[in-house]
Order: structure tokens, then sequence, then C-alpha cells
């Protein structure tokens, strides 16, 4: 942790924005009686959010002894675009950051319809008129940057490249330690371990590091790329690919969708298939969580994303790899 | 409106034949050259098919005969190389397949990953793209944003829109001289396919495949004042364990107004009517026979059928297909005739799309 890492903070919405101290608020599990702790956090996945809160908090204040602290606020809603803060959310969001002295990134969604653009250009047309010319957007969306290059053309140079858009492999479910992870060898006379060793190096690569692509990413106007944490690392070349990289902890999504099982509560059809109706928000109260105990890497869902915690190689990137940039810190799930 | 179709190394040109005479007016193939199996294995795949050998051609002899046998019955095909991410050392291995296959004039490319898009051009390929669903255009701009850039012929649709979101979409790309393909049977995926980042492997279980069987667990989110509640507690000691105190009211919380997950391993019981859901269930998975005509009607171009790698399960499934397309008038009553199995068609889990008007009269009774 030699080198200077800005701390920024990431919230969804503005109801948990303002519960910012109740989410950083720090209370040493240990010390809860396991009487209590079984009634509170029974074995269910849907509690690994909050038993997870406590202890990437700890990492957190590790953080913090250090001299860091936080500096940017990441406001915005990356995996459903019926959640998408309105634009009076994000003006108090920016107001907020102002206020703590941070600088402010407005993060937009991904696999946006014509709909989901027309409410990020609301909110990008609101923080044109607040005057946020120094803010960043995170682009998670083809369609969103087609709109930023059309319509709000002084953003270029401030983009990031968000975590939807950059595609990495997760491979957090068969990441268990020690135990190799299964490889399909039929017809295939490379040793096995050969075979496995190359697909971890290849799942560390990213498109990203073609240089081909990299250019055009320049001149899109991104400056700054975001990544999830995953077990296998990234490979990240000499010269960072110019640009500046962060990463999220301590949530890491796996996959995402626009059907989802927890809308699904409340109109089933909506478990598989997308409808017209409105969505219920279901997940404003509710999680509904596949239990994949075949998976030793425990996973929760929230609303439509499946959602891991990095917590067990989250280590190694904060002590070997000095090679980010930023460090987003998500205090709850970013749904 | 025509039919896009899978093939693998277990197709033959006599199948071809067959399958162009049921609307396939376009193939597509995916090809994993033995040098990058050696190297990488199947599960870092090309083109998203990394199950085994069944489900993509590895010789250059047998693309080879393909693309001879569907040039001849008068078809054309086009390349996958739709992978979502393709890290910079496969490039050269890539751009190896990309030129093996240009010997055999593809018709086309199918390409997710932008960074493949721009080496094709880099690479001097002219060739029309089909912006793979792996890229996820779900939005008028978002196919602007490639089409201005990129040789587009098509761009294959993300299932998971409604079909008035797709409607909007057609109508909004009027004039900008790009057709637009929709899948319609088979493989639909859990989540998003261009979001899904979890690897997939003929070795073991896969996610999508769990999530179909797990038991989804649901219930209350924690009080946002949860943590005072433990630390509250803590400090009550033993006596927090009766009626109306906070513990009391915590658990209570996270147990009212609690709700049911929809369960995915309910048996669909078809009461001796047609053939039991089981039988559709395996043989198309997911099906989308009702929303053709509305595909239709709304100017869609072309019809995926992704089938490569279930060799026996092609012409019946491309049979249903091309009858639904071809109809007429395929109204729910049609489809679920060529289905013929009502269980099947009631669990709306099996739809690939939202028709709301195939399951009125059921749920009206």
């Amino acid at each position: 942790m030699s080198k200077k890492i800005e701390l920024a903070i990431y919230f969804p919405d503005l109801h948990r924005l303002e519960m910012i101290d109740d989410f950083l608020k720090i209370i040493d599990a240990r010390e809860i009686p396991s009487y209590l702790a079984t009634v509170m956090f029974s074995l269910n996945p849907n509690n690994y959010e909050f038993t997870n809160n406590l202890s990437s908090l700890s990492w957190l204040q590790l953080f913090q002894n250090n001299g860091m602290d936080f500096s940017r606020l990441y406001f915005g809603q990356e995996f459903c675009q019926n959640l998408i803060p309105p634009s009076d959310e994000v003006d108090h969001a920016y107001y907020f950051s102002r206020q703590m002295e941070w600088d402010f990134t407005y993060v937009t969604g991904g696999y946006l319809t014509d709909v989901g653009i027309a409410k990020v250009v609301e909110n990008l047309t609101c923080l044109r008129e607040l005057g946020a010319d120094d803010c960043e957007v995170v682009v998670n969306d083809w369609g969103v940057l087609n709109v930023i290059h059309r319509d709000f053309p002084e953003l270029k140079g401030r983009l990031v490249l968000g975590r939807l858009l950059n595609k990495q492999t997760r491979m957090n479910l068969f990441a268990q330690p020690g135990v190799n992870f299964p490889v399909h060898m039929n017809g295939i006379e490379t040793v096995e371990q050969e075979i496995r060793d190359m697909q971890v190096q290849s799942y560390r690569d990213v498109s990203l590091s073609n240089p081909v692509y990299l250019k055009e990413v320049h001149e899109w106007g991104f400056t700054n790329v975001d990544f999830d944490m995953t077990p296998q690392g990234i490979y990240r070349p000499e010269g960072g690919w110019d640009m500046t990289m962060g990463l999220y902890y301590p949530w890491s999504f796996i996959a995402t969708a626009r059907n989802c099982p927890t809308a699904g509560l409340a109109d089933p059809v909506r478990t598989f298939v997308m409808t017209d109706k409105p969505c219920g928000k279901m997940c404003k109260k509710y999680n509904c969580t596949p239990l994949l105990i075949q998976f030793e890497t425990p996973a929760v869902q929230r609303g439509p994303t499946l959602f891991t915690y990095v917590g067990d190689f989250a280590e190694h990137y904060f002590l070997h790899s000095p090679y980010y940039e930023r460090l987003i810190f998500e205090p709850c799930l970013p749904i | 409106m025509f039919i896009t179709f899978g093939l693998d190394a277990n197709d033959t040109p006599d199948r071809i034949r067959e399958y162009v005479k049921y609307g396939v007016e376009e193939f597509f193939a995916g090809f994993v050259p033995r040098d990058w199996l050696s190297k990488y294995g199947w599960e870092v795949c090309p083109n998203r098919r990394p199950l085994g050998g069944g489900y993509n051609f590895t010789q250059v002899s047998e693309l080879a005969e393909m693309s001879e046998a569907v040039h001849k019955a008068g078809a054309r095909l086009n390349l996958a190389i739709n992978a979502h991410d393709n890290g910079s050392e496969r490039v050269p291995y890539l751009r190896d397949m990309v030129e093996t296959m240009e010997q055999f004039n593809p018709d086309g490319y199918v390409v997710a990953d932008p960074a493949i898009m721009f080496c094709l051009k880099e690479w001097g390929i002219r060739r029309p793209l089909h912006i793979s669903t792996g890229t996820g255009c779900f939005s008028m701009e978002s196919i602007k944003f490639f089409s201005d850039k990129f040789n587009i012929r098509r761009v294959v649709i993300p299932r998971k829109l409604s079909i008035s979101e797709i409607a909007r979409i057609v109508e909004q790309t009027r004039g900008m001289n790009v057709e637009l393909e929709v899948m319609i049977i088979g493989y639909r995926c859990y989540f998003n396919d261009e979001n899904c980042h979890s690897i997939h492997s003929g070795a073991r279980r896969n996610l999508c495949g769990d999530m179909l069987l797990a038991k989804m667990h649901a219930s209350n989110r924690f009080p946002d004042d949860w943590k005072d509640v433990a630390t509250d507690l803590h400090a009550s000691g033993i006596e927090v364990f009766k009626e109306g105190t906070r513990l009391n009211e915590f658990a209570r919380h996270l147990t009212t107004n609690q709700m049911t997950p929809y369960d995915y391993s309910v048996d669909l019981c078809a009461n001796g009517c047609g053939v039991e859901a089981v039988l559709p269930k395996t043989l198309y998975q997911n099906c989308g026979l009702c929303s053709i005509k509305h595909f239709r009607d709304m100017g869609i171009d072309c019809l995926k059928v992704p089938l490569r790698g279930a060799t026996d399960f092609k012409m019946p499934t491309l049979a249903i297909v091309h009858a639904a397309m071809t109809a007429p008038d395929p109204n729910p009553d049609f489809c679920r005739k060529l289905i013929n199995s009502p269980a099947f068609c009631d669990a709306r889990i099996h739809c690939y799309y939202d028709v709301p008007e195939a399951h009125v009269k059921r749920e009206n009774g």
C-alpha cells in the first residue's frame, strides 16, 4: 500500500447514501454472542450481504489507518434500469459530494433500452446544469456511449470504462483453494495441468490489452477503467493501458440479467422473461438468492444480479498488487 | 423472414440440403483449430460453445466440405467468433483462424467483442459483420454506435427484451440498412448472455443449469438499523429472548410477509393430454413459436435456431419453427398444436418471450 490509491465509496441510490454512517459503522462480529448471531445471521445466503459488510469494514479500517480516506463518491445504478435514480437524487448526491469535498462519479447502467438511456440523458443533463464540470461518468452500455459522444462531448476525457463493458471472466465459482477446477479433456493430448494453467493465464488477459482496441478506447475518451476482483487476477501490461484502474470491493458480480427472480416474487413471469408491466421493485424489500451448494464461493443475488464476496482473494490485490489506482468500496450490494 | 441455423461437425452435405428445404437460408458455425485446442482446451472458446467436440469444427477439411455444401445448396455461411472477451495473447490465433476461413469465402462473421471487430478491420476483412447477442445491443443508440463504425449487415437482438421493446427497435432502425435477427427456440440463458461471465465446461456443472435446479431462497432484507440492534442486544444479555424485545422485533421483521419464489423443479403433469411436458422441455428447452407472428408482422428479418451440438434435435426443432414461420396465421392455438403438450406450453418458464395472449384462455379458465 505504498502507492497513493484513491478511495471511492459507491452508493446506488440516495436512500442508501443517506445511510452512509450506518453502513460504515464498525461492530466487531466476534463480540456478538453466538446465540444472537444464530438469530440474526442464520444460515441464509441472503444474509451474507450483512455479515460481509462487517468483514469488509475491517479492511477499510486498515486503509484508513494508513492515511487513506474517501475522496470520491460513485453514485448510480449499473444493473437495473428500473432503479436508475431520478435526477433530483443525482442532484442531492452531487451536492453531498461537494459538501464532503469529494470528487463525483456518475455510474450509468448496462443493457439499457432507449427508455433507460433517456433516464441517463436526464441525469447527465442535470449534472451539466449543475455545472459539474469535473464529474466522471462510468459507461456500461454502448448506446450510452453513443449518446455521450453525440450530445455530451464535454465528457470526453472523463469517461470510465465500466465493469459491464469490460468483460472479464469470473472464475469465482470454481476457485476453491487447493482444488483444481475440472477441465474437459476430450480429444486433447496436452497435459491437463498445462491446459488448466493456460486457461487461468487466458482468463487474466482482457480485450483492453489488444492494442488495436485500446487505441479506439482512448479515442472514445476513456481515461479510466474499472474491474471486479477475480480469483485469477488481472494481467495489466506495463504502462497500464495508459488508464487509471479501479477495483470494486467487496462485491464482484458474476452474471446479471433483465429477467429477475426477485421481481418474480410479485409477478412470476418476470422470473424468466421481460414483460411490459411496471416492476414491483421487490428488491427494495427482499433478497432472493439461489442455494448453489455445489459452488464453494457463496453467491448472493440482489434483484437480477448474482454477486460474490471477494474477501477470500482481495488480500492478494491489497498486499501484492500495486497496480491499481482506485479502490471503489461497496458498503452494500449496489442494487 | 428466413432461418439462420447452427452447423457443427456432425452435420453432412445431405443434412444441409434438408435444412435448406425447411427455410434455412443461412448457416453459422464455429471453428476451433487443433493448435488452439492444444493450448487452451475447450473452455476458452472463440465462439461460446465451449462444451466439446460436437459443437464446433476442428478440422479445416471438414470446414471446407461444409462451406462448399452450404454454398452449393444456395445458402450462406457465417463464421462465429463471438467470444465476449479475447485477451491479446489469443488474437494471433484468431487471425490465423480468420485467414483459414477466408479461403472458403464466408459470407460474414458473427462477432461480439468490439476488439475483434476492430481487428477484422485492421486485417483487411471487409465482409459484413453480424453483431452477436453477446455484444448487447438493447437500443437503437447501441445499434447506431456499431453501424457507424463497421460494415454491419445484421444485429442479433438480445433475448431479454419484451416484444414491444423489440418492435420499438425495429421501428427506429428502419432506413438504417441493418437486418434484425431474434432467437426463437433452444438455449435461452438464465442470465443475459452478454453479461454472464461464468465459465462453461463440458466437464462440470454450469451456472445456468444450476440456477434452474437451485432452490431459491427469498427473505426480507435486514432493517436499516440492524447494527444498532446487534450492539444493543449484546448489551442486554440473555433477557432479549422474550416477546416485545428488539430481538423479537428483528426476527419478526425477517419473517413478516415472506414470499415464495417460483419453483423451477415443479413437475408438470399433462393429465393425459398431449405429450408429457418433460419431453418438449428436453427437446426444445425454451420455445418462442407464439411470438413468430409478432416478429413477422413487425418486420424481423431472421429467426435464429441455435442448435450447434444437438444433432438429433435439429430436424424436429427446425420443422416446427418452419411450420410456424410459414403458416398464414401462426396464432398461439396453432403453435400449441405443433408442440402438442399443453402442460409444457402452460408453464411460462418455457417461454422465450412474453406473449400474454398465449396464456389468456387457460388463466381465465
